[in-house]
């Protein structure tokens, strides 16, 4: 099962639409049907989404008994519910400009786009970083992910060329960042692996460094 | 926004009070913007000429709804209004109604349900029933006078001068004495047929509505080979002239003064000299037009209907057939009915987002003064009145008015009848309907929902009602994409 409550986050978000497009969809409001018919179809997909990811996880890896994991490291949800609740202010305002004022229709349809699409870049930076996880362990590392299919990554720790952290000045204050390691060799699509959202970037790097001295 | 609309309402005011008072000038028939008006809207269509223009001023704005009558299981037929007060069929009933408070002031039972608009002259009302009855009501008691059987679905009557006229689907017209129903002459004509999707047709346009001037009748007549209009001498019945359209199904024609407009569903439009029949000019809107033409004189108003283009109303020349403005109604699938007020054009549409709209226009330009949305898809022609107008809302009918009112609709009012009605007819077990209570209910919802709808444009810069199909495209086609591309990402794990 995933971590954390991506169901929740699910129905927090979809439900206000199911509700706000099942009453456009039903009453003779200022907004076509049509319109809330939609709003309702894309809110009962994101309680139903949620709830998928909530039963979806990666499969567990089988370690041998001479690799021990020296690290799980799991994206922070600290940007994806930064995203999550300004698109919610966004789109309530939208709301409000629709329903309780009577400016020019591009108004409300402006702010709704810009909610929109923060609403959703959130949604799927929650629920892909639920879905995420990351392993540094003696021999390897490894990065999982499933929705739907399985896509994991490993690079062998001897094949580690470089760990670059990068860390803006907003990370920095916050204390996040992002860990990216490069391979030398090995499957050319997983010559790269990022740890991305981590919160505390400096001790993936030390997990990583602590791998790479295990294996000399 | 708000100050804007304001301003916007405040200018058209201005110019449809300047065009009343040049109209007055050039007609002097029009009472003047502002003078106490009383209705003369005496039947179908206004009246025995079915022209569809009424003597009083238009609305720009609705404050109220005043009353509504009808529902579902009992529908209303749009009223014939004189001197304040509505006469209109609910079922197998006829209703007066003050147009101003709502109260009936009598209901009279009638053998079958009242498909269409009654007429009244002088004291007697003239209805037809689905049942083949022609009835003559005392129009201030509700008192029924007298009663025929006409032998085939009865059309629209129209009565002038104590005759009343009324035509069947069977071909046959007949000419009765309103104070006692006797026959005063009655032909059959052999060039009638009902084609065979007459079923799906609204029974004003199926069935023949005789429009009458002090010489003649003018009724369309139904035929497979095409449809006509045709006039006949008024005292005897003799055909005078006939004038061919191609489609099956010819309106019922607007008569003003030496002219008549008719119109055909193919779209042809023809203004017709009454002497001889001679077409002044014809015009061809494709697709179709959806209703009779409204024809005061000076402008004739159509509601045109196209599958491959915008749905508009037009206003046209009378006298050259040159568009003197058109609209576009936004979302329409469906137009419907148009007529004229002093200073306004109002026509009742379907829509694709919305079930039912009716529109008021200025007359003079076309610019649209409000818009009203109703709960149920309709396309009959709204009746103005003084300081209002009663629109269809599907089975209702609705009178709206410009001013703020009072009172809320009382227990007696034409609502309460309307459900008392329901409630004797489920005794029979034929109808159901919502309490008294959810329908007063409804009538705040629309008021509400009327200061929320109307005249809403997608730009600041306004014109038409051009919002909600912009904000249906935009809003579906971000949703759609963004559910696209969040899916994308999930599935990619970006």
């Amino acid at each position: 099962m995933a971590r954390g409550s991506p169901h929740v986050v699910g129905a927090l978000a979809g439900l206000p639409f199911v509700l706000t497009g099942g009453y456009i969809s039903v009453s003779d409001g200022p907004a076509p049907r049509s319109v809330g018919l939609t709003l309702a179809l894309f809110g009962a997909l994101v309680v139903a989404t949620g709830w998928y990811v909530r039963r979806t996880s990666p499969t567990p890896i089988d370690f041998g008994t001479d690799e021990r994991v020296i690290a799980t490291v799991e994206p922070n949800q600290w940007i994806a519910t930064t995203k999550l609740a300004l698109g919610a202010i966004v789109l309530l305002a939208a709301a409000i400009l629709l329903f309780a004022t009577r400016t020019a229709l591009v108004y409300p349809t402006a702010t709704f786009v810009v909610g929109y699409a923060a609403l959703v870049a959130g949604l799927v930076d929650y629920w892909t970083n639920t879905l995420t996880t990351h392993y540094v362990t003696t021999q390897r590392i490894v990065s999982e992910y499933r929705f739907v299919s399985l896509n994991r990554q490993i690079i062998q720790v001897d094949d580690i060329i470089g760990v670059t952290h990068t860390q803006s000045a907003l990370e920095s204050l916050a204390g996040y960042g992002s860990v990216l390691v490069s391979s030398g060799g090995g499957n050319p699509s997983a010559s790269q692996i990022v740890f991305g959202n981590v919160a505390n970037p400096h001790e993936a790097v030390s997990a990583l460094q602590s791998a790479q001295q295990d294996a000399n | 926004m708000v100050q804007g609309a304001t301003n916007r309402r405040a200018f058209l005011t201005s110019i449809g009070s300047v065009a009343a008072v040049g109209t007055l000038e050039s007609v002097g028939a029009r009472p003047a913007a502002g003078t106490a008006q009383t209705e003369n809207w005496t039947g179908y269509r206004g009246g025995p000429t079915h022209d569809g223009t009424a003597t009083v001023d238009g609305i720009d704005a609705v404050e109220r709804t005043r009353w509504a009558a009808g529902g579902e299981d009992q529908r209303a037929t749009m009223p014939a209004v004189v001197d304040g007060t509505a006469y209109l069929g609910v079922g197998a009933r006829v209703l007066a109604v003050d147009v101003q408070s709502g109260s009936v002031a009598w209901s009279a039972s009638v053998p079958a349900p009242v498909p269409l608009t009654p007429c009244v002259g002088g004291t007697t009302l003239i209805a037809t029933t689905n049942g083949g009855d022609v009835l003559a009501i005392d129009a201030e008691s509700g008192e029924r006078a007298w009663s025929i059987g006409v032998g085939g679905a009865a059309g629209v009557p129209a009565i002038r001068d104590g005759t009343a006229y009324v035509g069947t689907s069977n071909g046959r017209l007949l000419a009765l004495d309103a104070d006692s129903g006797s026959v005063r002459w009655s032909v059959r004509r052999d060039d009638v047929d009902v084609p065979e999707d007459s079923a799906t047709r609204p029974v004003a346009i199926a069935r023949p509505a005789p429009a009458v001037d002090d010489d003649a009748i003018y009724v369309n007549v139904t035929g497979s080979n095409g449809g006509k209009v045709v006039s006949l001498a008024r005292q005897t019945g003799e055909e005078r002239w006939r004038v061919g359209f191609e489609e099956d199904y010819v309106y019922p024609p607007a008569l003003d003064g030496d002219r008549l407009a008719a119109a055909s569903g193919y779209g042809e439009l023809k203004v017709l000299s009454t002497q001889g029949g001679l077409v002044r000019w014809e015009k061809d809107f494709e697709n179709g037009i959806s209703s009779p033409p409204a024809f005061d004189g000076e402008t004739v108003s159509i509601a045109h209907e196209s599958t491959y283009s915008e749905n508009r109303c037009y206003a046209i020349d009378a006298d050259s057939g040159e568009n003197r403005w058109e609209y576009r109604f936004e979302d329409a699938t469906v137009t419907g009915g148009v007529s004229i007020a002093n200073g306004t054009v109002y026509a009742s549409t379907y829509t694709g987002s919305r079930t039912g709209t009716t529109v008021a226009l200025d007359y003079d330009s076309g610019l649209e003064q409000f818009a009203y949305d109703t709960g149920v898809p309709t396309h009959r022609t709204p009746t103005p009145i003084a300081d209002g107008v009663v629109i269809p809302d599907g089975a209702q009918v609705r009178c709206l008015g410009s001013d703020t009112g009072d009172t809320e609709p009382t227990n007696d009012t034409a609502s309460r009848t309307a459900t008392d009605s329901n409630d004797e007819t489920t005794e029979t077990g034929t109808s159901t309907e919502s309490p008294d209570a959810d329908r007063t209910d409804r009538q705040r919802d629309q008021n509400a929902s009327t200061e929320t709808t109307s005249s809403r444009p997608f730009l600041d810069d306004g014109g038409s009602r051009a919002g909600s199909r912009t904000l249906t495209l935009a809003s579906i086609g971000v949703t759609i994409i963004g559910t696209l591309v969040g899916l994308v990402q999930l599935l990619r794990g970006d």
